[in-house]
């Protein structure tokens, strides 16, 4: 592989972000996490209430990508066999033919995921997690890169069967958009249709690229100061009174590597603090449970006392 | 755009396509000055294609050109030497491999393929010179590759020029190579020599090694005679014994075709009783070393009367090793400079008085008519050397061709010669007048080096005498060269040749030619020389054993080597270890105090960090609020971001930030 500086990164990720930009205004950051997260090779989850523009970032990403993407609606009567794909006996051969489903694509755009029942759901899941699905006793490998572009309406939404803490785990990421800014809306309401901008989307990265940048991210270096700091973090979660569950070796493994990929794109070629603390909520979010689990407590601020751990 | 990108070719720094380039020339002109001209024109104008390609994008050759110059280059090659294997065709295949790497260098897998056959050519290097120099110019290629390698895996630094990077680089190999060297030095010493190689050297490695020759023929010796290559060193114990006595015996020759003289093959060993029953005296004791000159024979003063290690001494006083010298030997041996030796027991005589029928005609009538004046072989021998002396006879380095018979043409017709005509001429002379007579080879003098105290013998000091037999007196050395009066000798080098050093310095001096102090110089050389050959070149097995035995070793194994050397090595690790983890410690000590103190300077102007906060978090918030402290805020924790976060920092960085943090003096307001 050729290593290249991380300026050259930096500028090959901007210039993805500045394109998926004309697409979902006044968003950058959030298009910057969900770019982490395709870094370190995780599965994406969007939440947000409808309308957000979840669905069509979830597009943009896979269209810029450069990656083949199937995309599914899930509803509450979707069944397993309609993700995996079926054996359908044809009478002219007298044989099963397999018919792989959507899931069989590098980039699985999953919208409204929580709509679906829970058995529908853990196919989705099970796959993400083995990277391979098993049907009728045998096993498919899924193509390379695989990435699942979730997106959920928020849990007190009507209609909705919320996703267990052990299925969001297997989410590398949670991101919110949340409302667009006031110059970003202005031009949202005087511009064309979003929908027809897609059209002129073009790629910007193809999967070897991809593989080179995701290989890059691992060689960001992690010093020891840092590594201090990481586990402080997580010596905190866990520490009792704190969180009803601690952060997993799972999530801190995210935590150090979703830095990592914040700081190639930022064009470092090191880990800074303030990298950890930028990415930990989206990583952190949906995986902590709050010791009084109370619902209406905003999601987003469970990590507010992580983020005020002393820096070693 | 994706394919611009990811396949690009290696634009990254302009320059280290440049360096590689440089080095890749280094590595490669040593050989290009030994090799085949047409190779030199292939790898030349490979490098400037590539030169052009890189200034004028000049395109490169496709795949199928670069396949039939491969072809076309191995077919030359095979022409050239008939072989594709051994020293001189596999150091060649392998430059014009590098070269024609060059023409497919598109990414950095391609550059350090090229990095590391450098190295290996380098060595290949050793096969054919293994002089100080060569070593030399090969630790500067060493580096130039060193740093070459350093740029390909280093990122450029914001805002460094392309010069300062190279010399940062030029200078982190140098500090890498004087770290490695320690450790290269207790290889060396202490990797266990076996008393054999463990493999031999091509049979063609030794082609190149100048010195005498099996067959004396005109012309041998004179083409030495330009020649300063050093042929051995010699250390007296003792006092040296006087210039004119210094006759360095080297082959005999006793079988002569009517043109060219020959070693008897059939010579016979000597037995120590054969040479106790000679009359010998005023013994010398000394310790030869040898350079190279893939014979068998060693060099003594006439006469040795001992016999080194592994060497016997034939019946005609030659002493002969028991393998070629292909490398710098060394032995110990002692010579009687007065000496009556006879040894008619084991010596034919024969052989010594045959002539081929019908030589030199006109000689035979000439020595004839001496016989029959001087009946005596004493008053005979002087006779034709006054004739040498008192005829019109020329001493000189260039004479002319000989193409009839040889003796008679040099004697009534040219009369010009150097010492390998007079000697064969003489030597004929003496056999037509049934005495026995040989010819002798080897150096005559040499010159002492005031700083090793060695006598150097070169090459140019090459010679060749007569060594005639005279009843009840043994076999006598005769120098007809040395007859010829001073204003026969052609031109002053020719004059020089002939005179001893000693004079040759005061002449020169006389003449303003040459200054003490270039002399001097040139002692100073020869010395290190002396020592390189000893020390690096000549450590063998037993070298090893002597170095051990200097450090207090007396008796050991080589698996005590072997352990001696594994426990220096770790030992090393340790330290180098011991070190890298202080570095770390005693770089990031440091930074915290300093940025400690940063702090308490801004917690006077109203700015107190807090625990959780980032240092960029805090520099941003005081830059806002004062936009004069702004530039040095953010210089500082950018600092303080490297030597905390960043792999390696460097010591130079911590002083500045120190230095930084000292000078920043945030006004209150």
């Amino acid at each position: 592989m050729d290593t290249r500086s991380t300026d050259y990164y930096q500028s090959l990720i901007n210039s993805v972000v500045d394109h998926i930009g004309q697409i979902i205004l006044g968003k950058d950051r959030a298009i910057r996490l969900a770019l982490t997260c395709l870094l370190c090779r995780g599965h994406l989850l969007i939440e947000d209430l409808p309308g957000m523009g979840k669905t069509t970032l979830a597009h943009a990403l896979a269209k810029c990508m450069g990656l083949q993407f199937n995309r599914i609606q899930f509803t509450s009567d979707l069944l397993p066999a309609d993700i995996l794909g079926i054996s359908i006996f044809e009478q002219a051969n007298g044989q099963f033919n397999f018919h792989p489903g959507p899931i069989f694509s590098q980039i699985l755009v999953a919208d409204e995921i929580n709509r679906a029942t829970p058995k529908a759901q853990s196919a989705l899941l099970e796959a993400m997690e083995e990277r391979q699905v098993s049907i009728e006793g045998e096993t498919r490998e899924l193509p390379e890169p695989f990435f699942v572009i979730a997106t959920q309406n928020p849990g007190h939404q009507i209609g909705t069967f919320p996703l267990p803490e052990s299925q969001l785990d297997r989410f590398f990421m949670r991101i919110r958009l949340g409302y667009p800014n006031q110059q970003a809306e202005r031009e949202l309401l005087t511009s064309q249709d979003r929908r027809e901008l897609f059209d002129q989307l073009s790629c910007k990265l193809d999967s070897q690229a991809l593989s080179e940048l995701q290989d890059a991210v691992k060689t960001i270096h992690t010093s020891d100061n840092l590594l201090d700091y990481v586990q402080q973090i997580i010596s905190f979660s866990r520490e009792p009174g704190n969180y009803a569950t601690g952060l997993s070796p799972r999530a801190g493994l995210a935590l150090l590597h979703g830095a990592q990929a914040w700081a190639l794109m930022s064009g470092r070629d090191h880990v800074l603090p303030e990298d950890i603390q930028t990415v930990l909520p989206s990583i952190v979010n949906h995986r902590l449970l709050p010791i009084s689990g109370i619902h209406n407590d905003d999601p987003e601020s469970h990590c507010q006392p992580l983020l005020e751990v002393p820096i070693p | 755009m994706i394919k611009y990108l990811f396949q690009s070719r290696l634009t990254r720094i302009p320059a280290d396509i440049g360096l590689l380039l440089f080095s890749t020339i280094l590595v490669c002109l040593p050989h290009l000055l030994r090799l085949p001209i047409w190779t030199v024109i292939l790898c030349v104008s490979v490098i400037g294609w590539r030169v052009l390609y890189e200034l004028k994008q000049v395109p490169l050759p496709g795949k199928y050109l670069r396949l039939s110059i491969l072809l076309g280059s191995l077919a030359g090659l095979f022409i050239s030497y008939s072989t594709l294997i051994g020293r001189h065709a596999g150091s060649a295949m392998l430059v014009i491999m590098l070269c024609l790497k060059l023409l497919e260098l598109n990414k950095k897998r391609d550059a350090l393929v090229i990095i590391y056959i450098s190295f290996f050519i380098i060595i290949t290097g050793f096969l054919f010179d293994q002089s100080l120099y060569t070593g030399a110019y090969m630790v500067l290629v060493v580096w130039a590759l060193i740093t070459t390698m350093i740029t390909y895996n280093h990122y450029a630094t914001k805002g460094t020029s392309v010069q300062a990077t190279i010399a940062r680089h030029f200078k982190l190999a140098f500090i890498l190579m004087a770290q490695a060297a320690p450790l290269m030095l207790l290889l060396f010493f202490l990797f266990p020599r076996l008393p054999n190689p463990l493999w031999g050297l091509p049979a063609d490695a030794h082609g190149g090694q100048t010195g005498l020759s099996d067959t004396l023929e005109p012309g041998r010796i004179s083409k030495l005679s330009d020649n300063p290559e050093v042929a051995f060193r010699v250390l007296f114990k003792g006092s040296p014994p006087a210039q004119n006595k210094l006759y360095w015996r080297g082959p005999v020759f006793t079988n002569y075709d009517g043109v060219r003289w020959q070693t008897d093959k059939n010579s016979l060993s000597l037995t120590r009783l054969d040479l106790d029953n000679q009359v010998v005296s005023n013994p010398v004791n000394y310790q030869l070393t040898l350079e190279p000159h893939n014979q068998r024979w060693l060099f003594a003063l006439d006469i040795p009367t001992t016999v080194p290690e592994r060497a016997i001494l034939t019946n005609e006083l030659q002493l002969l090793n028991s393998k070629p010298i292909r490398s710098v030997y060394r032995y110990s041996v002692s010579s009687a400079l007065d000496y009556q030796y006879d040894m008619t027991s084991v010596l034919n005589i024969e052989s010594a008085l045959s002539l081929p029928t019908n030589t030199a005609p006109k000689t035979r009538q000439f020595v004839n008519k001496l016989r029959s004046k001087f009946k005596n072989d004493g008053v005979l021998v002087s006779a034709v050397l006054d004739h040498f002396r008192q005829q019109e006879f020329y001493y000189s380095r260039n004479p002319p061709r000989l193409y009839a018979d040889h003796t008679d043409e040099f004697l009534f017709d040219t009369r010009k010669g150097y010492c390998e005509q007079y000697a064969s001429a003489f030597a004929v002379m003496m056999r037509m007048a049934r005495i026995p007579a040989r010819i002798v080879t080897g150096y005559h003098g040499g010159e002492i080096n005031p700083f090793s105290k060695n006598l150097i013998v070169r090459q140019s000091d090459a010679h060749s005498w007569v060594e005639i037999w005279l009843s009840k007196r043994g076999w006598l050395r005769i120098d007809p060269t040395s007859v010829i009066p001073d204003h026969r000798v052609e031109n002053t080098t020719d004059l020089l040749q002939r005179q001893s050093r000693e004079q040759q310095a005061k002449f020169l001096l006389e003449k303003g030619w040459a200054s003490n102090s270039i002399r001097q110089l040139r002692f100073a050389l020869d010395s290190i020389h002396s020592h390189w050959n000893s020390w690096i070149v000549g450590y063998d097995h037993q070298r090893q054993t002597n170095f051990f035995s200097l450090l207090g070793f007396s008796n050991f194994s080589m698996l005590h080597v072997g352990l001696l050397m594994a426990a220096s090595i770790s030992l090393a690790f340790f330290i180098i270890g011991l070190l890298l983890f202080r570095q770390r410690k005693t770089i990031d000590q440091p930074v915290l105090k300093a940025y400690e103190k940063f702090c308490k300077k801004l917690v006077r102007c109203g700015f107190e960090k807090k625990p959780y906060e980032t240092a960029t978090d805090f520099a941003q918030r005081v830059a806002l609020k004062r936009q004069d402290l702004k530039q040095d805020v953010l210089h500082i924790n950018s600092l303080y971001n490297q030597l905390r976060y960043a792999s390696a920092p460097s010591r130079e960085l911590l002083l500045n930030f120190k230095t930084l943090v000292q000078k920043f003096r945030p006004t209150q307001r």
